[in-house]
């Protein structure tokens, strides 16, 4: 390993004449909790979205957790330890907690249709498997109480809880969390603050995220963005006193 | 009260035969987001289907799921060169002229192999009708319901049941997260496409006999469908079944007891009230971002 | 005066290029028929009937002087926006010199609209009494109308089968509203009741509720008017499922094959009628048939009778007026002559109706219609 979970190196992404992306560098050590924030339009979102094997960038290297992620289908991608939750809700609406959880676990399973229908071995350790993880994760992300309701009746907090959730039964070695706090009150807020310090041990954290005290409560550094190109890489504090981020801030009404 | 009873029976037999268009249409649109015009031209094929292996000599109860394993190979055929390229995730605006364009391929495919005219597709179920306490039940139109309930329970299981059924259900509910739980979405959306064609090819394959093959048999059955998937919430199977039994019994009841000529126009307002009172049909669910 | 003498120059050029072109060039008739849709086997057998008038008429040395008959085809789907577009386009695109156009009524009227006053238009066997009762001076009809059919039709019904009541289902289109027009006033002359009438959409997909309701009525007649023949066959199934009808009747001049073999034998013992019977043709009828069934290998129905004749009577009448497209001088002699065809001498009254010499009560029999009774039209 090289001890970085993401190496990125003149990143592009053009559709058609728009350029939403001019030659991104980012390396994120393995083990860390980084932000990515920008206006709104700086390409974040883009880069995100490359990041996770979803889009194909048009030029510039990307290797996250060793993958060549450009050449990857993006479930590919998912089953090798990438996760990652949406900027709005991204669970299973029509479906239970722990059917959510059961959703993201299917790629891991081994048993057959045969098994399953004969209730087999195979299947059984499967399915307690699954059950020792789901409980745990629950346990985590405080759904335990919530497991037989469907998605959809959660209040919008903890349904951001349950997409990382979801994302937590793969293990997942990165998870990038786009905009998790948006629109969250102040007790989700710091509820959600303290999950995401709480699964950050043994994994990489990459944030997108528009409420700057979240950010600097949880991350080590952060990429700033404005226009499809990166403008500094330091610390919160110092990143948001850089007089360019200061200038891109102040000359838009991006900050909500 | 025999006539009550006779239209419900009517109703119900009818909407079980809906309810199997329908439920191929909603499959593909759950899961796809893509408006499959070229439904009718599937069923028809399913029709066709029956009636050529019929003609080389198989008996009609095992050219059913023959004609439907051919619907369903031109149907892959279809999905791996045209659908799959041209469609998913372009929207519900380009599907609409592409499916179109392969309706209309198919159809004039129909007319320079088989001809215009239409055919009788054999059935042992024949004419045959049975007269239960004084009601009158076509043989055709039993087999129809039973197979349509048969195949659709069982798919139904297969849903909740089968890992493959549950990502179906994740596809439809939420593709872009189903991808980063770790399934194969453009697998499940193949799957999904199959699926739903071969209901189409089944529905033609059973329902041939009963209004014979021609080219454009579809598009009446596909209108009808289109109302059931409507009310019953787009892409949502439940739904589809639900509809289809509303639309079914609504038909026949007002054929019976209001008018004849404006029993089409009852499944369009049916529709708008739904759509007025809730939007997202009687089980479907309200519109998700799809971001 | 120089524009005026070069627009006389101009038209001089075309005074004397045109002959020498004419002597080569073939009349193009436009042919709009169904040829996909749910009615493309009319299609089908018109083009039939079409291309061997055709091929008749060149054979024997063409018109005019030895210009060909050249037919260019459009199809109209069955639908009247598609027939509409297919008449525009032979007019303005080919620059035919006629159009023959007419299946289905309503599909005709929306054509006549196009061809009114502009083109030579024949409607081969489209019905309703609509179509040429707008007085259009150069439209011409070779099917007899809808009303003269069914009244000889009706009162075949009303008092040789004297039913005591009448259940009618039909689909909602312009030929019905015709048929049950008149059904209401010959069956207000006698004293036959009329049980019901249930008008269907065309996008009805089953009659098992309508004639469950029909069958309530307690009708000892049931008469459809329909001219699909798919769904002609659906219906009789539904209604020989449902036990069927002391008596049975079907529109004139819209059983053929094509509807009664899909049916399964659900149709024997239909009663209809028509203008043409292939069973019992004597004379130049006789003829005709077998040339036809000689080379198509299957034998001629109503559908390709009549298209045969239009193609012939509209080649007849530019033959004998001189001219292709005087269209005034060429409807004249329309009017002005008989025409002889397989049925026997035709003539064109002055809204441009033919009445046919003979009329037939058919009674569905194996996989065709058999011939009941003979009507000789006044």
């Amino acid at each position: 390993m090289t001890g970085w979970a993401v190496e990125a190196a003149g990143v592009e992404k053009r559709y058609g004449g728009v350029t939403a992306l001019k030659g991104v560098d980012l390396r994120i050590p393995e083990g860390a909790i980084h932000g990515l924030i920008g206006p709104n339009g700086a390409g974040k979102s883009t880069l995100f979205d490359i990041l996770c094997g979803i889009t194909k960038p048009s030029g510039g290297r990307v290797s996250v957790l060793g993958m060549d992620v450009a050449a990857l289908p993006a479930h590919h991608v998912a089953r090798r330890g990438v996760g990652r939750t949406f900027q709005r809700t991204a669970t299973f609406r029509d479906s239970t907690v722990r059917e959510n959880l059961l959703f993201a676990s299917y790629g891991r399973m081994r048993h057959s249709v045969l098994q399953r229908m004969a209730r087999a071995p195979a299947w059984r350790e499967d399915m307690a498997a699954f059950e020792t993880r789901a409980d745990a994760v629950l346990e985590t992300c405080g759904l335990a109480h919530l497991s037989d309701q469907p998605a959809a009746a959660l209040a919008y907090g903890t349904q951001r809880r349950l997409a990382v959730a979801v994302m937590l039964m793969n293990d997942p070695k990165i998870l990038f969390l786009d905009e998790p706090v948006a629109g969250m009150n102040d007790a989700e807020t710091a509820e959600f603050i303290a999950l995401v310090r709480d699964i950050a041990r043994g994994r990489t954290i990459v944030i997108v995220e528009h409420d700057m005290a979240a950010i600097g409560a949880l991350c080590s550094e952060v990429l700033v963005m404005v226009d499809g190109a990166q403008v500094v890489s330091d610390t919160p504090e110092r990143a948001l006193a850089h007089p360019d981020v200061v200038a891109a801030y102040l000359g838009t009404d991006a900050d909500d | 009260m025999d006539l009550l009873i006779q239209t419900l029976i009517n109703g119900l037999i009818l909407g079980a035969g809906y309810a199997l268009v329908a439920v191929g249409l909603t499959v593909i649109f759950g899961t796809l987001h893509i408006v499959n015009f070229a439904h009718g031209a599937f069923f028809a094929l399913g029709a066709y289907a029956t009636l050529l292996i019929e003609r080389a000599g198989a008996p009609y109860l095992l050219a059913i799921p023959l004609a439907v394993l051919c619907v369903a190979a031109i149907g892959f055929a279809l999905e791996a060169t045209i659908v799959r390229r041209a469609l998913y995730d372009q929207g519900e605006h380009g599907s609409i002229i592409v499916t179109f364009a392969i309706s209309q391929a198919i159809v004039a495919a129909i007319i320079l192999v088989v001809g215009p005219d239409p055919l009788p597709v054999p059935s042992p179920f024949g004419q045959t009708a049975v007269s239960v306490g004084g009601f009158f039940l076509s043989a055709q139109r039993i087999f129809i319901a039973a197979a349509s309930v048969a195949v659709l329970a069982g798919f139904a299981l297969w849903l909740r049941r089968s890992v493959k059924g549950q990502q179906i259900l994740a596809v439809s509910q939420n593709a872009r997260g189903a991808l980063y739980s770790g399934i194969n979405v453009p697998l499940i959306r193949s799957l999904s496409f199959l699926l739903g064609i071969a209901a189409a090819g089944l529905a033609g394959a059973l329902m041939g006999p009963m209004i014979s093959a021609f080219p454009t048999m579809g598009d009446a059955n596909v209108i009808v469908a289109f109302t059931v998937v409507i009310l019953g919430g787009l892409g949502s199977i439940g739904g589809a079944m639900l509809g289809a039994l509303v639309i079914g019994l609504g038909n026949a009841l007002f054929e019976t007891y209001v008018s004849v000529s404006w029993t089409p126009a009852l499944g369009w307002v049916l529709v708008i009230l739904v759509l007025l009172l809730r939007p997202q049909g009687l089980m479907g669910r309200a519109q998700l971002d799809r971001h | 005066m120089k524009l005026r003498a070069k627009a006389a120059l101009a038209a001089l050029a075309v005074l004397v290029a045109t002959p020498a072109a004419q002597a080569a060039d073939p009349v193009k008739i436009g042919m709009v028929l169904p040829l996909t849709g749910p009615t493309a086997g009319y299609g089908k057998d018109g083009k039939l009937g079409a291309d061997m008038a055709a091929a008749e008429i060149n054979a024997a040395g063409g018109i005019l002087d030895g210009r060909e008959i050249e037919l260019v085809y459009e199809d109209e789907k069955g639908a009247p926006q598609d027939g509409v577009a297919a008449v525009q386009k032979l007019m303005t695109r080919e620059r035919v010199q006629a159009i023959i156009a007419g299946m289905n009524s309503s599909i005709t009227l929306a054509e006549s609209a196009i061809t009114k006053n502009r083109i030579l238009h024949v409607n081969p066997a489209a019905q309703a009494d609509a179509i040429t009762a707008q007085g259009s001076p150069w439209l011409f009809q070779i099917n007899n109308t809808a009303s003269t059919n069914a009244t000889i039709f009706h009162t075949y019904l009303t008092e040789q089968m004297a039913p005591k009541a009448i259940a009618v289902m039909g689909e909602n289109t312009e030929f019905n509203k015709a048929v049950l027009e008149n059904l209401r006033e010959i069956v207000g002359e006698s004293s036959v009741e009329l049980a019901e009438i249930a008008t269907y959409d065309g996008a009805t997909t089953d009659f098992t509720s309508i004639i469950t309701r029909l069958k309530s009525t307690g009708a000892d007649m049931i008469y459809v008017i329909d001219a699909y023949p798919a769904r002609t066959a659906q219906i009789w199934k539904q209604i020989r499922q449902q036990g069927g009808f002391p008596m049975e009747a079907h529109a004139v001049g819209t059983v053929q094959r094509s509807a009664i073999v899909p049916a399964e034998g659900a149709m024997e013992g239909v009663i209809t009628a028509d203008i043409f019977i292939a069973e019992g043709a004597t004379g130049d009828m006789a003829r005709f048939i077998d040339r036809f069934t000689e080379q198509n290998g299957v034998a001629p129905n109503k559908v390709s009778l009549v298209v045969y004749e239009a193609v012939k009577v509209v080649a007849g009448a530019m033959d004998k007026a001189g001219s292709a497209d005087d269209y005034a001088l060429i409807s004249d002699t329309l009017r002005g002559n008989v025409w002889t065809t397989p049925r026997g001498a035709l003539s064109f009254d002055d809204n441009g109706r033919a009445k046919a010499p003979y009329f037939y009560i058919h009674k569905v029999t194996g996989e065709d219609v058999g011939l009941l009774d003979t009507f000789e039209v006044e």
